[in-house]
């Protein structure tokens, strides 16, 4: 289908839709990887039913504090990707993986459970609101997070960014291109990002 | 269809009284290689029509001078298997199609679960030689109707070994052989549609998502009622014998139709109807598809009317 700016339908198609039931699927085992932002909508799924096995795994990043760290913490998410691998060992074809926390969050357990076995149709997700984007800028390469509004100066090579709603799920990540490359200095408004 | 092949048959073993190995060698520029799961059509000349049967690969995919495929007489179906049993000889030219696959392993499973039903265990054959290469995980189940699977069971004994489960005249309880199985399994399942289904539903009550669930049924087009395609775009007007797929039918007219599979599964032949009562045998569309009756899988399915004017 050709872009068309004027469309409802996302134009951009690698922009990922959740379709996060109201209702946790069917299942003999959920596995809950959450971050601390998520705990309000993961508490209300689990309310809705008394479940014969499930298990939560929740990030340290953000501890403490109602929102997701300011930067991608490597220490943070290799930490818990300790504690999934060890979630895991016991985890059979048939558990239910539960993810909820900022979309970049999403995206990281969705690759890290994706290379440990699990299949797309047996991952949920639940984007919390208001977390910003994370942003991959394309020159130098470097993760910015979180991301309200656009254009944004990279926190590497400052560079000024537009960010696109083109999506990498495996980097988790919006797509930022400079934004003065045809007339340098040249930089729109900010917008706020939806 | 994939470009078709001119092949001779260079030998032929009987495997039991109803299976026989058929092995196919160029007559010319080497055969184009295959992958594990892949099948090639066999062109048929039956009393002048033209019969096409998909069949498995069955040997080693590194050794890429030979096809080898089983046939089993069905003496209830069409007329291939019986033409292949009776008729081809050694030397025979045959025409086939190239290899294709839809059955290919999920190479990033962490253990495949193999489970095949008579001689559905062909393309698990071709599986087997490359899981060895690769050292991978796996178990084989086999249901074998009799015990009359000859060599074929010695062979896979010797290939796999503790990882070979066979079940004579009982069927494997499917739920219990899914159950509990650790993450990264991809289930394949290679049988009568009986099985497939029976398979498909416990995955799918474990909690399997459809990702790590794969199936290929063996059977082809079974025979039917004769009934009359007509062909809305060119004007044409077909009668479709019995014995005859309604697919087959439209290449004898002269009709290319693009397919893959012939079994009903693949949905390349997907053809719109545009009047007319399909009797549906495929796999591949959904029951709301199915009830509006727009849409037929030629390879398969006929029509319950007299008549099928198909948008063509």
């Amino acid at each position: 289908m050709p872009y068309d700016p004027d469309s409802d339908d996302p134009a951009i198609k690698s922009r990922p839709v959740y379709h996060s039931p109201a209702h946790l699927p069917p299942a003999n085992d959920y596995l809950c990887v959450i971050e601390p932002a998520a705990r309000e909508i993961l508490s209300t799924l689990l309310r809705q039913a008394c479940y014969r096995r499930a298990r939560i795994v929740m990030s340290s990043a953000g501890a403490g504090r109602e929102t997701v760290p300011t930067v991608v913490d490597r220490d943070v998410w290799e930490e818990l990707a300790r504690r999934l691998d060890d979630a895991l060992e016991t985890v059979t074809v048939g558990c239910r993986l539960v993810v909820a926390g900022s979309e970049g969050f999403l995206w990281d357990v969705q690759t890290f459970a994706l290379e440990k076995g699990f299949v797309d149709e047996e991952i949920v997700l639940y984007p919390v609101a208001g977390q910003g984007r994370r942003v991959f800028c394309v020159h130098c390469h470097t993760l910015a997070e979180p991301v309200y509004v656009s254009p944004v100066n990279c926190p590497n090579c400052q560079m000024a960014l537009e960010v696109r709603d083109h999506f990498s799920r495996r980097l988790g990540a919006y797509i930022g291109v400079r934004i003065d490359a045809e007339v340098p200095s040249e930089i729109p408004p900010r917008e706020v990002l939806s | 269809m994939s470009a078709s092949l001119s092949v001779r048959v260079a030998s032929i073993e009987t495997i039991t009284p109803v299976i026989k190995q058929f092995t196919l060698a160029s007559t010319g520029t080497p055969l184009p290689p295959f992958s594990p799961g892949s099948h090639i059509v066999v062109t048929l000349p039956i009393r002048e029509r033209m019969c096409r049967n998909a069949y498995s690969l069955l040997g080693d995919p590194a050794d890429n001078g030979l096809y080898h495929i089983a046939v089993r007489r069905q003496d209830a179906s069409r007329g291939g298997s019986r033409y292949l049993h009776e008729e081809v000889k050694v030397g025979d030219r045959l025409t086939v199609s190239s290899p294709a696959n839809l059955f290919l392993p999920s190479w990033e499973a962490r253990h495949h679960l193999l489970i095949a039903g008579g001689i559905g265990m062909t393309p698990f054959m071709s599986y087997l030689h490359e899981f060895r290469r690769r050292g991978v995980s796996y178990e084989l189940h086999c249901a074998f109707r009799d015990s009359a699977t000859g060599d074929y069971r010695a062979w896979l004994e010797q290939q796999a070994g503790q990882r070979l489960y066979c079940y004579e005249s009982e069927r494997p309880d499917f739920t219990r052989l899914l159950a509990e199985k650790p993450l990264g399994t991809h289930v394949y399942v290679c049988g009568p549609d009986a099985m497939l289904q029976a398979v498909i539903a416990a995955a799918r009550d474990l909690g399997w998502g459809s990702g790590r669930v794969h199936y290929e049924a063996f059977a082809g087009p079974q025979p039917g009622r004769p009934f009359v395609a007509r062909l809305a775009r060119s004007g044409g007007e077909i009668a479709v014998e019995g014995e005859s797929s309604l697919l087959e039918a439209l290449e004898a007219y002269g009709v290319e139709v693009p397919n893959l599979c012939r079994g009903g599964v693949c949905g390349q032949c997907r053809t719109v109807v545009v009047e007319g009562q399909v009797e549906h045998r495929d796999s591949f569309l959904d029951d709301s598809e199915k009830q509006r009756h727009r849409a037929i899988m030629p390879c398969v399915s006929r029509a319950q009317s007299d008549t099928l004017i198909l948008d063509l």
